[in-house]
């Protein structure tokens, strides 16, 4: 059989199929989101079923302010992406590149303010010494994410380690902490050593679990984005009707990312 | 047809969007300021978790064109509101006598 050489073209990319009366990729990002929805709505499920199991819940362990910045970056970036599209119905390419730009600065914002809260959990420290004292604080130098077994494993184990414990706040749910000048803790008397990472407890699993999962969802907007206002333009110049599909379509997906984001806000800094 | 921001006119349209960014940053600074007011855990995430709703359903509503969407996709964005709705249901029937609790 000798093979015919033949272009085939996708159908639907930018006149609205009859049946939906919708352009294909249009219907398909709200069916995604649709079961995004889901796979949140499982993990917010799982909250409350932990949060109201749970005889105690420990209160305003986040940085509000950083929580709060956060908020206006993606309110501010789901302004510019709509702005992009709006540009490119506008066929003024120009500003699209700039309103899209300005979207994935920000988002690359916000996940730099969530490197630097997650930075700020593993350099914290929960302490508890065989007198019964609990502490919370930061080690000198602040170390990442350092345990006891690893520091007592290493080559050369200091005696003793100094401590600065974090002023007393209110609604804390950690031990009583003694509030003033560095402390100098020998380390044979310390039995628990651990930062503020996924095993301190349900809040913090819960915690990293959910702002992580959003956060990958965040640098998947970023290269989707991202790829759009690069290499992927390139696509204006001979099918502009369906590059400017492709940015509402990756708008719409860049929404849901902060419709998440409007939830997790109050449920984790908030409540 | 299924693009309405398109009939739009761009002035009043980047107008609304301003509105719209000012009311999604009201939203969070009212959430903030009622997280901080001394109230009933009950009320207090009642009220938090009912400005999150609105400023949610701004975005969905407003941004993503939800409220001029063709019937098919709202259909399935409410389908999908029903069952999240019940996947959030379900813990608090089942923990119903702890969430009493929770709540007072």
């Amino acid at each position: 059989m000798q093979a015919t050489a033949h272009s085939m073209t996708i159908p639907h990319t930018v006149e609205p199929r009859p049946d939906t009366g919708l352009y294909n990729a249009k219907l398909g990002v709200w069916l995604f989101l649709a079961s995004e929805v889901m796979l949140f709505g499982a993990l917010f499920s799982s909250y409350i079923l932990l949060r109201v199991g749970a005889p105690e819940w420990p209160q305003r362990q986040l940085s509000i302010p950083l929580g709060t910045l956060n908020t206006f970056v993606l309110i501010l970036s789901s302004i510019s992406v709509v702005m992009a599209w709006m540009a490119l119905k506008g066929r003024d390419f120009a500003r699209f590149k700039l309103w899209q730009g300005t979207t994935v600065l920000l988002a690359v914002l916000f996940i730099t303010i969530k490197g630097f809260e997650y930075h700020d959990k593993f350099t914290h420290y929960y302490v508890q010494t065989q007198d019964g004292r609990a502490l919370t604080g930061h080690l000198d130098g602040d170390p990442f994410n350092l345990s006891l077994a690893r520091l007592r494993a290493s080559p050369s184990p200091p005696k003793e380690i100094v401590f600065h414990p974090d002023p007393p706040r209110a609604g804390h749910t950690e031990a009583a902490n003694a509030h003033g000048e560095a402390l100098k803790l020998e380390l044979s008397q310390i039995t628990k050593l651990e930062a503020f990472g996924p095993w301190r407890g349900t809040f913090f699993a819960v915690y990293f679990v959910l702002t992580g999962l959003h956060a990958l969802h965040v640098i998947g907007g970023i290269i989707v984005l991202g790829y759009f206002w690069g290499p992927g333009s390139r696509m204006w110049r001979t099918e502009p009707e369906r590059f400017t599909n492709r940015v509402e379509v990756g708008g719409l997906y860049w929404h849901f990312v902060e419709l998440v984001w409007i939830f997790l806000f109050p449920t984790l800094y908030l409540l | 047809m299924d693009r309405p921001a398109q009939h739009t006119p761009p002035r009043s349209a980047a107008v609304r969007h301003k509105l719209i960014l000012l009311a999604l940053a009201a939203c969070t600074a009212v959430m903030v300021t009622l997280s901080l007011l001394p109230m009933a855990g009950g009320l207090k995430i009642g009220l938090i978790l009912l400005v999150a709703v609105a400023e949610a359903g701004l975005v969905a509503g407003v941004l993503m064109h939800l409220i001029e969407e063709r019937k098919l996709i709202v259909s399935i964005i409410v389908l999908t509101g029903i069952f999240f709705l019940g996947l959030l249901l379900l813990p608090l029937l089942a923990e119903a006598d702890h969430a009493r609790h929770f709540f007072k």
